[in-house]
């Protein structure tokens, strides 16, 4: 057989899936494929598979079997095209699989003992003068300090106006906070020193702020207590996420270090997506009930209010029962494409 | 990913295998950290001049408004696509564009599974939150200059370039969270055209032993020479054709004092060329051959693919 006669066959075949790849690759003129073209694609994409599976059989020149290879390649990537998050199993990953992997993670717990442990401590230190004289100071700095006395220095005012931008702002910055304690989770020492800096300036300014001869402090916690709660934890659960990551790659199980960092990968997902979902409510909160003349107890009851979804979510909703267990391990490998394949 | 399930890999090698669901395999050529980079930089820019066209936006329209409930409109929509843009970026065009942003999409490089598969939108989630984690650790102008300002923080992407000279397929550390790499995507790619044909290449074609046959790696390594061949000089040429050639004079019939690159060239002619020219762009079809001279091998093939339409 002459190698040269079949490649005479095959070129235009190849050209035309070339021809094909080149029209799909923008995504205007993607939406106009008639069903007749695609199956077209389907067979021709087929042939040039088979002739790349046969192209050591027929010894084609190097450079053709790599013209084969690229073209291959292309229709490959042009036939399995990127997932979407599915809005269907939005809901049940949620409600079901997020507060399950929440409540059974080791990392969050760690990370609630570290974070809530220093912000208790600092705020103790902070608000016990006489034990333990100038530890706010120390810790803040005297210029945060006045700072945050000339802050909450005046009463409340409710700037409707200012409600939704300062809303907004709270989305940036905090989230923002959270996601770089994520980003840093993989290198451990850095997330750990930011969620411990996050807990010891948090809970100095409680402390501080909670003695009896500060004048601010009425303000302040009147300020603070709607949105402290959801805030608090979401900052906890961003560092527990990025130090699932962390121990991944350390603590290993038995698997080899990158199969245990990307299963871990895999475990992190649901708590980072919880984390920024409780960012953004901290801060709608942050920006619309916080700075408003409602009354101190309106303030409180939205306070337990999120207390007790917080409890509603992590502890009944995520406590594992064994029938919805099995559905949600199924659902995981679902809702991640990277679990199947390769079978 | 299994380990090995790709198969076994040399050491040092820029692609990846592919196992497709119709049981073909295929290498894709990897991006290594300088291809990348520069999508890195156009993201990066583009980004910015988004950024900024928003923010002249904002305070444009800020003027403008004198609607009294609106007058917090810019700083909200400018907090909100700040956010937008600087953590959901790269999650977005990479789900929408499957694997391609557009930085990428210059340097004509995509995001895939490293089974080959697209991404899915959670791995270009976990992929894009990590990229901060890469990019560290962070220097910053105050330890080299004591009055500089703090705001000036550079990233190293020291973090990045570790794990990708570590790890087989140049990943970071998202994309070794994810399970994904970063390979090249060739918009079009046409082969060089590879021409040997002068007169006394000709001469050699017909004067090759009709009897002389080549082995599946003498043919392969006839061709890759003669798919070099243009980038090498007219002495290497021959100094090269000579490791192989004259010990195939005898077989071929032909004298010992021939030239040994003429030579090489007339055996691939010989082999893979019908019309003495090389054309795998395939925009002419004139020298297609007759269905009549099919050979069985094709014909099994051809069974299974579909008719070429009339044109």
């Amino acid at each position: 057989m002459n190698t040269a006669k079949l490649l005479e066959q095959r070129r235009q075949m190849w050209s035309e899936l070339d021809t094909i790849c080149n029209r799909w690759q923008s995504n205007s003129l993607r939406k106009s494929t008639t069903a007749e073209e695609a199956t077209r694609f389907a067979a021709l994409y087929r042939a040039a598979c088979s002739d790349l599976a046969m192209a050591e059989q027929w010894s084609l020149p190097p450079a053709t079997i790599d013209y084969l290879q690229r073209l291959v390649a292309r229709s490959h990537g042009q036939l399995y095209r990127s997932s979407r998050f599915p809005v269907s199993r939005w809901w049940n990953y949620m409600t079901v699989i997020a507060p399950q992997a929440v409540f059974n993670d080791f990392c969050v717990k760690l990370a609630c003992i570290v974070f809530f442990g220093l912000f208790s401590l600092a705020a103790l230190m902070g608000w016990a003068e006489s034990l333990f004289p100038r530890f706010a100071e120390r810790v803040l700095g005297e210029d945060q300090i006045m700072m945050l006395e000339r802050m909450y220095g005046q009463p409340l005012e409710g700037n409707h106006r200012q409600y939704a931008a300062a809303a907004a702002g709270y989305i940036q910055h905090n989230t923002s906070i959270g996601l770089q304690c994520f980003a840093l989770g993989p290198l451990i020492l850095p997330s750990l020193m930011k969620l411990a800096y996050n807990a010891l300036s948090l809970g100095a300014s409680f402390g501080y702020m909670a003695r009896p001869d500060v004048s601010a402090g009425d303000t302040f916690f009147e300020f603070v207590t709607a949105h402290g709660v959801f805030e608090l934890m979401a900052i906890a659960l961003s560092a527990a996420a990025g130090l699932r990551l962390g121990l991944g790659w350390l603590i290993t199980g038995g698997l080899t270090r990158r199969d245990s960092f990307l299963q871990s990968g895999e475990k992190a997902m649901p708590i980072i997506l919880v984390a920024v979902v409780l960012f953004v409510l901290a801060a709608l909160v942050e920006g619309f009930i916080s700075p408003s003349e409602l009354p101190y107890a309106v303030k409180v009851a939205v306070s337990i209010a999120s207390a007790g979804v917080l409890m509603f979510y992590f502890c009944i909703l995520g406590y594992p029962a064994p029938a919805p267990a099995k559905k949600s391990t199924s659902l995981k490998i679902n809702w991640n494409a990277n679990s199947e394949a390769q079978g | 990913m299994k380990p090995g399930a790709l198969g076994p890999q040399p050491a040092i090698d820029l692609t990846a295998k592919v196992t497709t669901p119709e049981n073909i395999e295929f290498a894709y050529r990897l991006a290594g950290p300088f291809r990348r980079l520069n999508a890195f930089l156009i993201d990066l820019m583009l980004r910015a001049a988004i950024l900024f066209s928003l923010f002249l936006l904002a305070i444009c329209s800020g003027i403008a408004s004198a609607w009294p409930l609106w007058d917090s409109t810019p700083q909200i929509v400018m907090s909100l696509l700040y956010f937008f843009f600087d953590w959901f970026y790269g999650l977005f065009f990479e789900t929408l564009w499957n694997g391609k942003t557009p930085g990428k999409q210059t340097c004509q490089l995509r995001v895939i599974s490293v089974n080959g598969r697209p991404i899915s939108a959670y791995q270009a989630t976990i992929r894009n939150f990590l990229r901060l984690g890469d990019l560290a650790p962070f220097v910053s102008f105050e330890m080299l200059i004591k009055d500089a300002s703090p705001a000036y923080v550079i990233p190293t992407g020291a973090v990045a370039l570790t794990c990708m000279f570590l790890s087989r397929r140049f990943q970071r550390l998202g994309d070794l969270a994810a399970g994904t790499m970063v390979v090249v995507d060739d918009l079009t790619w046409i082969p060089p055209k590879i021409k040997v044909g002068d007169a006394a290449v000709m001469k050699l074609v017909s004067a090759i032993s009709p009897s002389f046959r080549m082995s599946r790696s003498l043919q392969r390594t006839v061709a890759s020479f003669v798919e070099r061949r243009p980038n090498l000089t007219k002495e290497r040429r021959v100094e090269l054709a000579k490791l192989i050639a004259p010990s195939l004079f005898a077989r071929a019939g032909l004298p010992p004092e021939t030239n040994a690159d003429d030579f090489l060239c007339a055996l691939y002619l010989r082999e893979f060329d019908l019309r003495h020219s090389t054309d795998l762009a395939g925009k002419s079809t004139r020298g297609r051959t007759p269905t009549s001279t099919r050979t069985t091998p094709v014909e099994l093939l051809a069974s299974d693919n579909p008719p070429t339409p009339p044109r």
